[in-house]
């Protein structure tokens, strides 16, 4: 999904565009937007699952990028400087207004298998797992949402948090164990319901 | 008795499964990067914000920071004067303390008062200096 900010051809080219926007030419940063548009659009999904609300978020980033385009000295990839402005603002936007209201305890689990059985699908899981994600505390969040963004890629997601990778590992099995907790809680009123139906089903 | 509910543990897989899931992903919409360098070029073409003047402010700001050093040396010494003349009850930190000859002649109050309108002055100046054409 994501391009390898590691390939020359492309950091060249990117800091080549870089350049150009430095020396004035405002229109060469268009490159650079149709070049990175669909990465950043996409993390900011992420964030907030809201195509709208990403756009805003997206675009924000881009010109943050371009306001701040005479910090990025080259000392890392292009990439890896872009991701890292966006990062930061969709962070600031996300904590000014959450994308989701609730926290992880109100987050809807996936229906029961001994309930539902087979109207159990997976994406209602899958969707379930990603809403509980963005309810995760912002560190774990982060942590999760760019290793995935990244192709599971621990380093790639260090660079662009600006954090040690070790410290992107533990959030992240910290994340993990909290999902891991939140959709293993057994549900207290499915639970007696199930009881109360199942002593029904025997009384004549 | 006491048993456990047979969910299913969520394990790395299912969460790989929903995360990097390839459908989980949004395309941005065709007038995306137009949008985006519509609000770029409006902001390149936007004058640059107002700096600090720095010119303007710092000989106001000198003579505002003499005026406060200039208060806390004299301070003590309006203090042990107004002390001096309270009578034999006066702290006796200030009993050391000597007056020159010309400063003890000078009223406590309006030395203060003095020393207050002067700063007052002092920072009017300054603002009409920052808010003057250039």
């Amino acid at each position: 999904m994501n391009e390898d900010p590691t390939t020359p051809p492309t950091g060249s080219a990117d800091e080549a565009l870089v350049a150009r926007v430095l020396a004035g030419d405002t229109a060469a940063f268009e490159g650079i937007v149709r070049r990175w548009q669909s990465p950043l659009v996409n993390l900011a999904w992420r964030f907030c699952r809201d195509r709208g609300r990403a756009e805003e978020m997206a675009q924000e980033a881009f010109l943050r990028a371009f306001r701040h385009l005479a910090q990025f000295r080259g000392d890392s990839a292009f990439s890896t400087w872009l991701f890292s402005v966006a990062t930061n603002v969709y962070r600031t936007e996300v904590s000014r207004l959450p994308a989701t209201p609730l926290s992880l305890d109100q987050i809807a689990e996936p229906p029961d298998p001994r309930l539902a059985g087979s109207i159990l699908e997976q994406s209602s899981r899958d969707e379930s797992i990603r809403r509980a994600v963005l309810a995760l505390p912002p560190k774990y969040r982060d942590a999760v949402l760019l290793f995935y963004f990244h192709d599971q890629d621990v380093p790639a997601a260090a660079r662009t948090l600006r954090v040690p990778e070790g410290t992107v590992k533990a959030r992240l099995f910290r994340g993990r164990e909290l999902l891991r907790a939140k959709f293993s809680r057994p549900r207290a009123s499915k639970l007696k319901s199930l009881t109360s139906q199942t002593r029904e089903a025997r009384i004549p | 008795m006491n048993r456990k509910p047979a969910y299913p543990p969520l394990t790395d897989a299912d969460l790989d499964q929903a995360l990097a899931h390839p459908g989980d992903s949004l395309l941005p919409s065709s007038g995306f990067a137009d949008a985006v360098m519509a609000s770029v070029l409006h902001d390149a073409s936007a004058p640059p914000p107002l700096s600090f003047p720095w010119k303007r402010a710092i000989p106001g700001l000198a003579s505002a920071v003499a005026a406060i050093v200039l208060l806390l040396a004299v301070l003590p010494s309006v203090l042990a004067s107004a002390s001096a003349s309270a009578g034999p009850g006066a702290p006796a930190s200030f009993a050391g303390h000597s007056l020159p000859a010309s400063l003890s002649q000078i009223n406590p109050a309006a030395l203060g008062l003095t020393i207050s309108v002067g700063l007052l002055l002092a920072c009017l100046a300054l603002c009409r200096r920052l808010i003057a054409p250039r």
